[in-house]
Parts: C-alpha cells; sequence; structure tokens
C-alpha cells in the first residue's frame, strides 16, 4: 500500500484527499489540515469504476475512470471522469454553499474532538435528509450523543425508540443495524458489535 | 490579479489562468520550466519573461500555485515562493524543507499557505509542510503524524 495522489479542497483550504492503493484495494483518506495540525476526517474504498483521484471540490470527488463510459452528445466529460458525492453531504443541494461550509466545519469539529462547537453548528441544520447523512456520520465516528440529536432533531420515532432502549455498548452496533451502515474503518468494530449482539439475541 | 484555473501539461508546463476585477481582463500564463529557468509566457499580451534560480539552487522539480502565488520547489530542498501578476513574478520567499528524497508530486492548497509533498523514497508517507510557520508534519499510511 503507497500514497499515489493527493489533491486539496478547492475551496476550502483545510481539506485534502489522498489515495493510497495496492494490488488489492484502493482507499481515499479526507485529512483536515490546519494551524499545524492533521486530523483525519474518513478512510473509505473509492468506487469500482474510479480509477485516480483528479481533484475534490466538496461535496464532490473527481476520479478519471478505469474504463471510458459510452459517450453521447450530453455527457461528453462524464465519459472520461467520475464524479463521487461524499456520503455526509448526501441531501445537500450542491449551490448551498452556506450549508456545505457548516457540514465541513461540523465534520472538522469533530475530528479534532471539539463536541461543543459540533454542537452549535448542528443546531443551524434542519433539512431532515441533511440531519440523516450526519447522523449516519455520527454513528460511523462513535459520536452517540450527537447521532442521537440528529435523530432527536429529525424527530425520527423508531430511531429515537432505539436510542432509548439501548443505552448500552452495543449503542453503536443498533444505530449502524437501523441505517445501514457498514463502513472500511469501522467494518471490524461494527463486526464485533453486531457478533455481540446475535449473542445478546440467543 | 488572481490565479483563476491552472492545468499540468507535458515536459513541466502549468498553464495558469489569472483574472483581475481591477482590469477586467483574462490573462492565461504559461510557466515553463527548464532546469533551473522559468519561462512565463502570457498568451494574451505575447510576452514572456525569464526567470532564473541561481545554479546553487539545484533543478527545479515540481511546482504548484494557489491564489495569487507561484511556488517552485527544488532538489535542495528549497521552497521559492512568487507573487504572480499578468507581466511578472517577484520572489516573495525562499525556505528549506527538513526532508531527503527526491520529491514526486507537489500541491498547495486554495489560499496558499500550505504544501502537500509526496516523495518518491518514501512513497508510505505525505508530507505536509505549512509555509507560514515553516512546520513539516509527516503522515503515514496507519494515520500516524508525527512533526519532522
Amino acid at each position: 500500500m503507497q500514497f499515489q495522489t493527493c489533491c486539496w479542497d478547492y475551496t476550502d483550504p483545510r481539506v485534502l484527499a489522498v489515495q493510497c492503493g495496492s494490488d488489492k484495494d484502493e482507499t481515499i483518506s479526507t485529512l483536515f489540515a490546519f494551524a499545524d495540525k492533521i486530523s483525519v476526517k474518513f478512510t473509505k474504498i473509492i468506487p469500482k469504476k474510479a480509477k485516480l483521484l483528479l481533484s475534490i471540490d466538496l461535496p464532490f470527488y473527481y476520479f478519471s475512470r478505469k474504463e471510458p463510459f459510452p459517450c453521447t452528445e450530453d455527457n461528453f466529460s462524464s465519459q472520461f471522469f467520475l464524479s463521487s458525492l461524499s456520503s455526509e453531504y448526501q441531501g445537500v443541494d450542491h449551490f448551498d454553499t452556506v450549508l456545505i461550509k457548516n457540514i465541513t466545519d461540523f465534520t472538522y469539529t469533530l475530528s479534532v474532538g471539539q463536541e461543543e462547537e459540533a454542537l452549535k453548528i448542528l443546531k443551524s441544520i434542519k433539512k431532515e435528509i441533511v440531519l440523516e447523512s450526519l447522523a449516519k456520520f455520527c454513528t460511523n465516528h462513535r459520536w452517540n450523543s450527537l447521532a442521537k440529536l440528529c435523530f432527536g432533531k429529525m424527530r425520527n420515532a423508531i430511531s429515537l425508540r432505539t436510542i432509548q432502549k439501548t443505552e448500552n455498548s452495543y449503542l453503536a452496533a443498533e444505530y449502524a443495524l437501523h441505517l445501514g451502515i457498514f463502513c472500511l474503518n469501522q467494518g471490524n468494530m461494527t463486526r464485533l458489535y453486531l457478533t455481540g449482539l446475535k449473542l445478546r439475541m440467543m | 490579479m488572481e490565479i483563476y484555473d491552472l492545468a499540468y501539461g507535458l515536459n513541466h508546463i502549468l498553464t495558469i489562468e489569472c483574472r483581475s476585477a481591477i482590469f477586467d481582463c483574462n490573462d492565461l500564463l504559461s510557466f515553463v520550466v527548464n532546469f533551473n529557468k522559468v519561462i512565463m509566457v502570457n498568451t494574451k499580451k505575447r510576452t514572456s519573461s525569464e526567470l532564473r534560480l541561481p545554479m546553487s539552487e539545484g533543478e527545479i522539480l515540481s511546482m504548484c500555485c494557489s491564489k495569487n502565488t507561484l511556488h517552485l520547489i527544488t532538489s535542495k530542498n528549497g521552497i521559492h515562493t512568487f507573487a504572480v501578476t499578468s507581466v511578472d513574478v517577484t520572489l516573495i520567499s525562499a525556505k528549506i524543507l527538513k526532508m531527503n528524497g527526491t520529491l514526486m508530486h507537489t500541491r498547495c492548497n486554495s489560499d496558499g499557505t500550505i504544501i502537500s509533498i509526496l516523495s518518491s523514497t518514501a512513497p508510505n508517507k505525505l508530507f505536509i509542510f505549512f509555509l507560514e510557520t515553516e512546520i513539516m508534519l509527516m503522515y503515514n499510511l496507519t494515520g500516524q503524524v508525527k512533526k519532522t
């Protein structure tokens, strides 16, 4: 495994995406570099059809394609390039720069461990689909209290009931089950929790 | 004057599109690197100027740019930062990187304060250089961060 390429975000000077690869798999890590510090936002596997990271302009990552896509007059650029939406920006209007910045700030404050700052930002986010994406992000990164808050703001009764019932170490797994999450860096952890849940249910 | 877009071409050619709100003009600048020399061509005004680093600085290996600055990285681990206008480039600072090995791939962040470096001799390490404080951090594949 070695570093292949890195790209800075087009607008946010803190965000750096790094592609690493080996014969088996290719991953992309998103980092925050700010005030002489680096913190990792997340690591995930790159899309199957993607080859090399070319650029990042949040909420999108742009890759070159492994094989050219059939071309029509309307999709000339997508013949060679592939755009991938970062999961925590699901449901965001791509022209809503304020909301995009809020989400980036939220993930930044969490990655540097400033929970109170993250709470302040979360209060300004009202769109339900965005809250669900952030709930997934919080669950993935084991910020359970913030995931709860997201569900609360969404007024999602099923999720809240799940949370209220399970105030124990299996919480993360139950959130993950509910949200259908299985991400790269938390994969083993989630698998362990799932095993635990199965044992508990037996 | 602000650099609007850039593209890397073959043979160390960096093309930069500059836009200036003051003069309301769009200039396309090409920087052609040849050993210790950079030739800047303004394709709109059909002018060119030459920038030569001292031989003692070694060969220019890589370059990157942000808003209105151009960074040249040399084989002797020097980072030379220039302010770019549509007609010329002016040296702002020259700093030395505390790292060994051949620089392979450098990129600058959008406000020109941080440079990321991949080295061909250490392919499992990413170096991040903060220009203002001259602090260099090393990030490796296991997620560890070290100050070098």
